[in-house]
């Protein structure tokens, strides 16, 4: 449920949306800057404490989520994914056990 | 070690039904045969457990062997892919489970037959079927069969509660079954663990992605190490960042190069029987596999040949010792090896000396006093 909460606040924020309480400090005044900026996502130390989400790799292609355990990843949407390319002998061999 | 020939639950579909074990064309009735059953002292546990944790180190012993001296081809394994297994040797990347199957009268020692280190199945029936049939006919018995409670335990050493995805070929039951239960021992373990057909892994240029764009770190695979090598995303894998479980130096254990590796190493050892890569070198019958074959299949033998989709396979050659016929049953016995302990076992038998995937699953029981404390059902 907490996975599934942070993700869906993640999509509504646009994209980007860290969670969580901010406290009067200075690393959460600059969080809270950043995201008032737009530009969250380009400071990890932005989201684990608090319970964030931020974008990282190169070109910021994929999205962290803490999901109150451990970090969850996904790749951006519009990021081009190939699928099918395992499986292939193993539909050759369809119906034959393993062991 | 002894069969009996017992009644069958008259609810036994029912169980079967109930605990969601179905097999293609409702085949779960023939292969789950309960009309026998197989009674060990707690001695005989004893030689099995010793035997099978004897095997296991020397198994690693020789797996570390071969990465040290590049010993792929003993294995069948191709160049391309040796870097593979001998990186995820050298980082130590953690295997959750694996079945050797064993032959034993239950005299002597039990000796290796092959090591089923990559894709064991199986593991259902031996886990929780027979321990079913065990609490519903001698409930004052008891079993050689903590595999569920090592699963569990496996998963939280692994992943601590991180999530798994678990994948194989989603319409194929009897893999499900498998993989339907290592989810749930990781889901009991605190994982999240969600299921990815292996048709529909993503590849997104850096990483494997499930379907909903989720990158995959560590995947469970019910899918041999060898075939996925070969495929599309097999150049893939490297790079990835995924940790594989099994993870791909299993395949040096799961190879039948293997047993002629240990032969090398370790020549005359009770445990072993005498194999080579080469024929006519164990100075009687021989039995040859297939590196790669499964469940059986493209088996050759004094007096018998199976047919499968192995036969263009390089083999390795094994002394033919035949196994134990009781009844008209040649029993053999997989014993399961989780997190580097032996944790019970499974028998499967056939009416002819080779095992095959029509082969049926035969629960066991100890009828001795437990002088144990008492286990935790299920």
């Amino acid at each position: 449920m907490q996975r599934e909460m942070a993700i869906t606040l993640v999509m509504l924020g646009g994209g980007m949306m860290a969670l969580g309480a901010v406290g009067p400090n200075a690393q959460d005044r600059h969080c809270a800057a950043l995201r008032q900026s737009g530009q969250a996502g380009t400071d990890p130390g932005c989201a684990g404490a608090h319970g964030g989400a931020y974008y990282y790799g190169s070109g910021g292609h994929y999205q962290r989520v803490w999901n109150g355990q451990e970090y969850v990843e996904y790749g951006r949407p519009g990021t081009s994914v190939v699928r099918g390319g395992f499986g292939a002998i193993g539909r050759a061999f369809a119906g034959f056990h393993l062991g | 070690m002894r069969r009996h020939c017992i009644a069958p639950r008259a609810n036994a579909g029912t169980r079967l039904a109930a605990l969601g074990f179905a097999l293609a064309g409702g085949a779960e009735r023939e292969y789950w045969n309960e009309s026998a059953a197989w009674e060990l002292t707690r001695a005989d546990v004893a030689v099995l457990e010793a035997a099978t944790l004897e095997l296991n180190r020397l198994c690693l012993q020789a797996a570390g062997h071969a990465v040290r001296h590049d010993m792929h081809e003993i294995f069948g394994i191709p160049a391309s892919a040796w870097p593979l297994v001998r990186d995820s040797w050298h980082r130590g990347e953690p295997s959750i489970y694996g079945r050797m199957d064993l032959r034993w009268d239950g005299t002597g020692a039990p000796q290796l037959l092959e090591f089923n280190a990559d894709t064991p199945t199986a593991l259902y029936e031996a886990a929780v079927l027979q321990w079913d049939w065990l609490i519903g006919t001698r409930p004052e018995a008891d079993q050689y069969n903590g595999i569920h409670e090592a699963l569990i335990a496996r998963w939280r050493a692994v992943a601590c509660g991180g999530a798994v995805h678990f994948t194989c070929m989603g319409d194929q039951p009897e893999d499900r079954i498998t993989v339907d239960y290592m989810r749930d021992t990781a889901l009991q373990a605190g994982s999240d663990a969600p299921f990815v057909d292996i048709a529909d892994i993503g590849w997104d240029g850096t990483h494997f992605v499930d379907p909903d764009r989720r990158v995959m770190r560590r995947v469970f695979k019910l899918y041999p190490a060898e075939w996925m090598f070969r495929e599309a995303f097999g150049g893939h894998i490297a790079s990835a960042g995924a940790q594989w479980m099994e993870p791909p130096w299993r395949l040096m254990l799961g190879s039948k190069g293997l047993l002629a590796l240990l032969w090398q190493l370790f020549p005359g050892h009770p445990n072993l029987l005498p194999a080579y890569r080469t024929p006519q070198r164990c100075g009687g019958p021989e039995i040859a596999k297939p590196l790669f074959g499964r469940e059986g299949a493209n088996i050759r033998a004094p007096g018998l040949e199976t047919d499968g989709p192995f036969g263009d396979q390089p083999c390795v050659y094994q002394a033919f010792r035949e196994l134990p016929c009781v009844g008209g049953n040649y029993p053999v016995l997989g014993s399961w090896v989780i997190g580097g302990r032996a944790v019970g076992i499974g028998f499967r038998e056939d009416s002819t000396p080779i095992t095959r995937d029509t082969s049926c699953f035969v629960p066991h029981f100890i009828a001795e006093p437990d002088t144990m404390p008492p286990r935790a059902a299920h």
